[in-house]
């Protein structure tokens, strides 16, 4: 008898069952469809919009704007180019999202621990504040507080002010401004390098603690030499700077920092309905860390108030700072909301105003999904590599 | 020795009662709230603004509050305070928006059947003694109130005894699923498949168009379905199911009997009468024979008992399909075909009888593991799929619609439908029917859309892979206004020459897309969240990708991610607010619009309406994050520490 010898062909030859042939083959019909259908869509928009005389290109760009930004980080007036409002109107967002994030941040954590606090009533009313701001639509919120900073305002000519200097009324907040030169610029850069040589005395003083054991009041001095040193020298210099105050004439005010009610109403909007999705990651993370942790930290003879410091919340960011970034993102993607009451941030102002008068649509709406998508691509490639770095290393 | 003390043994002593710093209400608040100097500053500082703040919130909501009136003038009399009178006196416009109100109980019946069908699958196994304990405490104080409402004002008024019987019939419901664990299959069929269609029907309502359009909407859908049909591999044998299933088919010869001799008679007879050509009347009867076999066959075997159950569980599909196939075909037949022009009847009479060809093969069952019968229907499936297109998209005056005279020849069941269901337009659809529509259609619509997605980002498939990631980022990155002015902007240059959406339907598909690319990184999650051993053994079974996908690995996936699936949905629901950005009058836009009322110009109007619109979304997302909440608990059989 001959021995039977295992056949080396798979249980059904034809081509078709290989799945190495119909992986392919998926992959070229999805690739075709997706080409296709681009192609179409492509085709069918080049057709309209010859047959309704649509201008394309980025010419447009060049074209002069022809209306006003009511606040604007770099020069800019009526005769600037669409270019130059693109540019102002990013600008304004990327403020709104930085100062947004800041308030938001604080605000949540600050919040998101006062949920975990022993105190009941501290920790009744953290959570009625996150029920009520999460559970409600930020466009809403927008609204309300919009009409509730706005409206009780008076006009221009009946703003109320302190020491004749700071004008409240219902086009803004006009502060007064340091006037350039020497002095605000030494001032700046005393803040800089606080920040600077803070960042350096903190490395030397975790070396430190590393060696020695021994804590260094970092906080404390980070404080003073931030925001201290500045004031130091600001004082010292107090009689040299000029102050630009603004000044009404005619309906208006001139001069000064003028903080528009849009972007009081936006931020506080912002800030508020962010914070709490932040409170509630915060108190997640914190919850996540293991109570053996705190235990322990409490065998060790560690009072609650280092315990939170040295021992729980870095391990809870590790836990926090993934949806912590996702958090930051929805609120840069929610600043777009500004269109509905008329804060001139790039959607406002680029897919609105400068769309509506030039009419090109797929240009303009390109730019602008391509400004938000390269925010948060960068923003999660960010989050990718922390997560990376910080990421538990497992079996 | 008098008074003496008691003895006690070591250890028997009795326990002193507990100082009383540490129990009672002393005690709570010594712990909780003054347990420390710091502890202490915060009660009393939060304390005082609680005791500032909490009576000038309730004055403005309920004290001062003005609860009736018909105007500004109303409102002024406490500028102070709330006006809910601007909510009440625009109630059903805050409901419905601009809906003609001879028509609001469409979307009544809507939401009704929307809430019978879905709460009960909400609440699964609830015992019933608990169940009748919670409800009758959650819903005895609400039935007062709504009996109260009943009675005062003039009138007795009806809707509140809607609601009653509406939530008596939801608990209901609940209750007898623990009976006849079936009933959630059936609620969820329901809620898949028909609700849809039932809901779009009912809120849009018949125009002329659509009435016209339907018969060969439905044809080329039913073609579809026969194609999808032949391709399936033979059923099961379902035995002990014959109940429902008789039901369907005895509905479907109703139609079908219904239907047939009227039309199908007449129309052979018109056929043989007014046929000019020889082949034409060759054809008719051939395709009197060919319809009237199946049927006798059918009947044939339903009759004996030993083919009774396999033509009960494979030939119910195949009838519904065929029976919609059919009865329209005939229809349209009659009527896309005007004997005064004296044609030969259109190509349509030709494939009713392959329909009914197929239908009579079904026993055998279908697909490739059927025999010779069963691989007949499978080389039919093309067949079917080249009807659905050339029905769907082929030029009217193919199929003589240009003769087609609606006034004479409308069939009278769709003349009455019209009348019952009149046509509503998108624009006056508002308020918050217009909310749910957009945030149900789309999660919806995500969710298959987001399956596949979350699927194809975790494929071995380089190519594949790489669309879904491009997908998936490109939806996720961009803010939803700007989706909404691309939909609305943008989908006009997308379609060609003439196609034209309305700027619902626009909204509604940029909100779908938007929403699928977070459905599939949720769905993405709960597949990571699977053991890999779960995969192997499917592979171990020897299961294809889609069946381990569709048995195995989904169903674990998405039952860890109703709570992030509702969370999903509770994002969505806050987010159809801005399509009140681009010209939809959902709840916040009609609130505003309101708010732009000349009878309505007073400074405390724009605060209540806001705190009015705020308060219905609130109730709605809280509710739905306490449902997210109680099914996390219900699925987290972890331990705690």
């Amino acid at each position: 008898m001959t021995a039977e010898t295992l056949s080396a062909k798979p249980a059904s030859a034809v081509w078709y069952r290989d799945p190495r042939i119909r992986s392919i083959l998926f992959q070229v019909v999805a690739l075709a469809a997706v080409i296709w259908v681009g192609w179409y869509l492509a085709n069918n928009t080049v057709q309209n919009m010859e047959r309704q005389n649509i201008a394309a290109g980025f010419g447009f760009l060049e074209t002069t704007a022809g209306f006003g930004i009511i606040q604007k980080l770099i020069p800019y007036s009526e005769t600037s180019t669409y270019g130059v409002a693109l540019i102002v109107s990013l600008l304004n967002t990327i403020l709104i999202a930085f100062v947004g994030i800041l308030l938001a941040t604080m605000l949540g954590f600050l919040i998101g621990v006062a949920r975990l606090s022993s105190n009941w009533l501290v920790r009744q009313l953290a959570t009625i504040y996150i029920e009520t701001f999460r559970n409600i639509p930020l466009l809403l919120q927008i609204f309300f507080w919009y009409h509730a900073v706005l409206k009780p305002l008076p006009g221009p000519r009946e703003s109320l002010t302190i020491f004749d200097s700071f004008f409240l009324n219902n086009r803004g907040f006009y502060v007064p401004s340091l006037k350039s030169g020497w002095g605000t610029l030494s001032i700046v850069l005393v803040f800089i390098a606080g920040i600077v040589v803070t960042k350096l005395i903190s490395r030397w003083a975790k070396a430190r603690q590393e060696k020695t054991g021994e804590q260094f009041p970092m906080f404390a001095v980070g404080l003073a030499l931030i925001f201290g040193a500045p004031a130091v020298v600001w004082l010292i210099l107090s009689f040299s700077i000029g102050y630009e105050v603004p000044k009404l004439t005619g309906f208006n005010f001139e001069g000064g920092v003028n903080i528009i009610p849009e972007f009081v109403a936006m931020l506080i909007a912002l800030s508020v309905y962010t914070a709490s999705f932040i409170a509630e990651i915060v108190r997640a993370g914190i919850q996540s860390v293991s109570h053996g942790q705190t235990e322990a930290a409490r065998a060790l003879g560690l009072r609650p108030r280092p315990t939170l410091n040295l021992v729980i919340i870095p391990q809870a960011l590790r836990v926090i700072i993934p949806p912590l970034t996702s958090q930051y993102l929805n609120l840069t993607k929610n600043s777009s909301l500004a269109t509905a009451i008329a804060y001139p941030d790039l959607t406002s102002v680029f897919a609105g105003t400068v769309l509506n008068q030039t009419g090109q649509a797929v240009e303009i709406i390109a730019i602008t999904m391509a400004i938000y998508l390269t925010i948060s691509l960068l923003t999660s490639a960010y989050m990718n590599w922390y997560n990376a770095r910080k990421a538990l290393v497992e079996r | 020795m008098s008074d003496a003390p008691p003895k006690y043994e070591v250890g028997d002593h009795p326990d002193m009662p507990a100082p009383l710093t540490t129990t009672g209400i002393i005690g709570w608040l010594r712990a909780n709230l003054f347990s420390s100097p710091v502890n202490s500053v915060f009660t009393l500082l939060f304390g005082a603004l609680i005791i500032w703040l909490l009576p000038k919130l309730l004055n403005w909501a309920f004290f001062d509050a003005v609860w009736t009136g018909t105007g500004a003038k109303d409102c002024l009399t406490s500028p102070d305070a709330a006006c809910w009178a601007f909510v009440s006196v625009r109630w059903d416009q805050f409901m419905y928006g601009l809906f003609p109100e001879t028509e609001r109980w469409r979307p009544d019946v809507v939401a009704a059947l929307l809430v019978l069908a879905l709460v009960p699958l909400m609440f699964e196994r609830v015992q019933l003694a608990r169940l009748l304990r919670g409800a009758a405490i959650i819903l005895g104080p609400i039935f007062i109130a709504l009996l109260y409402f009943a009675f005062s004002g003039e009138g007795v008024r009806a809707w509140p005894f809607n609601l009653i019987v509406l939530s008596l019939a939801v608990v209901a419901l609940i209750a007898a699923q623990s009976v006849y664990p079936r009933l959630r299959r059936w609620l969820a069929g329901f809620l898949m498949f028909v609700f849809p269609i039932l809901a779009f029907v009912m809120l849009l309502g018949l125009s002329k168009e659509a009435v016209q359009a339907w018969p060969y909407w439905l044809m080329g859908l039913s073609a579809v379905g026969l194609a999808i049909m032949a391709l399936l591999p033979r059923h099961a044998k379902l035995t002990g199911r014959s109940l429902p299933i008789s039901v369907a088919l005895v509905v479907l010869f109703v139609i079908w009997g219904v239907a047939l001799p009227s039309n199908w008679t007449v129309g052979l007879a018109y056929g043989v009468g007014s046929a000019q050509s020889q082949g034409a009347t060759v054809t008719v009867i051939i395709a009197a024979v060919l319809t009237m076999l199946p049927i006798v066959l059918m009947v044939a075997m339903l009759l004996a008992p030993r083919t009774r159950s396999s033509v009960l569980d494979r030939f119910v599909l195949a009838c519904i399909f065929v029976g919609v196939f059919a009865f329209l075909g005939n229809m349209l037949l009659i009527q896309a075909w005007d004997p005064v022009r004296g044609d030969s009847p259109p190509w349509v009479m030709a494939f009713a009888p392959a329909a009914f060809a197929v239908a009579a093969l079904a026993p055998w069952g279908y697909g490739r593991n059927a025999g010779l019968p069963g691989k007949i229907a499978l080389g039919l499936a093309p067949l079917y799929v080249l009807i659905a297109y050339w029905v769907l998209f082929a030029p009217p005056d193919f199929l003589n619609l240009g003769i087609f005279d609606w006034q004479t020849n409308t069939v009278p069941f769709f003349r009455g439908m019209q009348e019952v269901l009149p046509y509503v337009e998108t624009p006056k659809w508002g308020g918050l029917m217009l909310t749910l529509v957009v945030a149900l259609t789309g999660i919806v619509a995500s969710l298959p859309l987001g399956i596949v997605l979350a699927l194809g980002r975790r494929s071995n498939m380089p190519i594949i892979r790489s669309i879904s990631i491009v997908f998936i980022e490109f939806w996720r990155g961009v803010p939803l206004i700007t989706v909404l002015f691309m939909a609305t902007v943008m989908f006009p240059l997308f379609l060609p020459e003439g196609v034209t959406f309305n700027q619902l339907l626009r909204a509604l598909i940029g909100v779908a897309l938007f929403s699928a690319a977070y459905m599939a990184e949720v769905v993405r999650g709960g597949l990571q969240a699977i053991p890999k051993g779960q995969y192997e053994a499917a592979d171990a079974l020897g299961l294809s990708y889609w069946k381990s996908m569709r048995l195995i690995i989904l169903p674990q996936a998405l039952k860890i991610v109703i709570p992030g699936i509702v969370n999903t949905f509770i994002g969505l629901f806050k987010d159809t607010t801005l399509v009140s950005i681009i010209g939809l009058f959902d709840l916040l836009g009609i609130v505003q619009a309101g708010l732009t009322d000349q009878k309505w110009l007073a400074p405390n109007v724009p605060y209540t309406g806001y705190v009015f619109a705020a308060l219905v979304f609130w109730v709605f997302c809280y509710g739905m994050s306490r449902y997210s909440q109680f099914m996390e608990r219900k699925l987290d059989t972890g331990h705690k520490r």
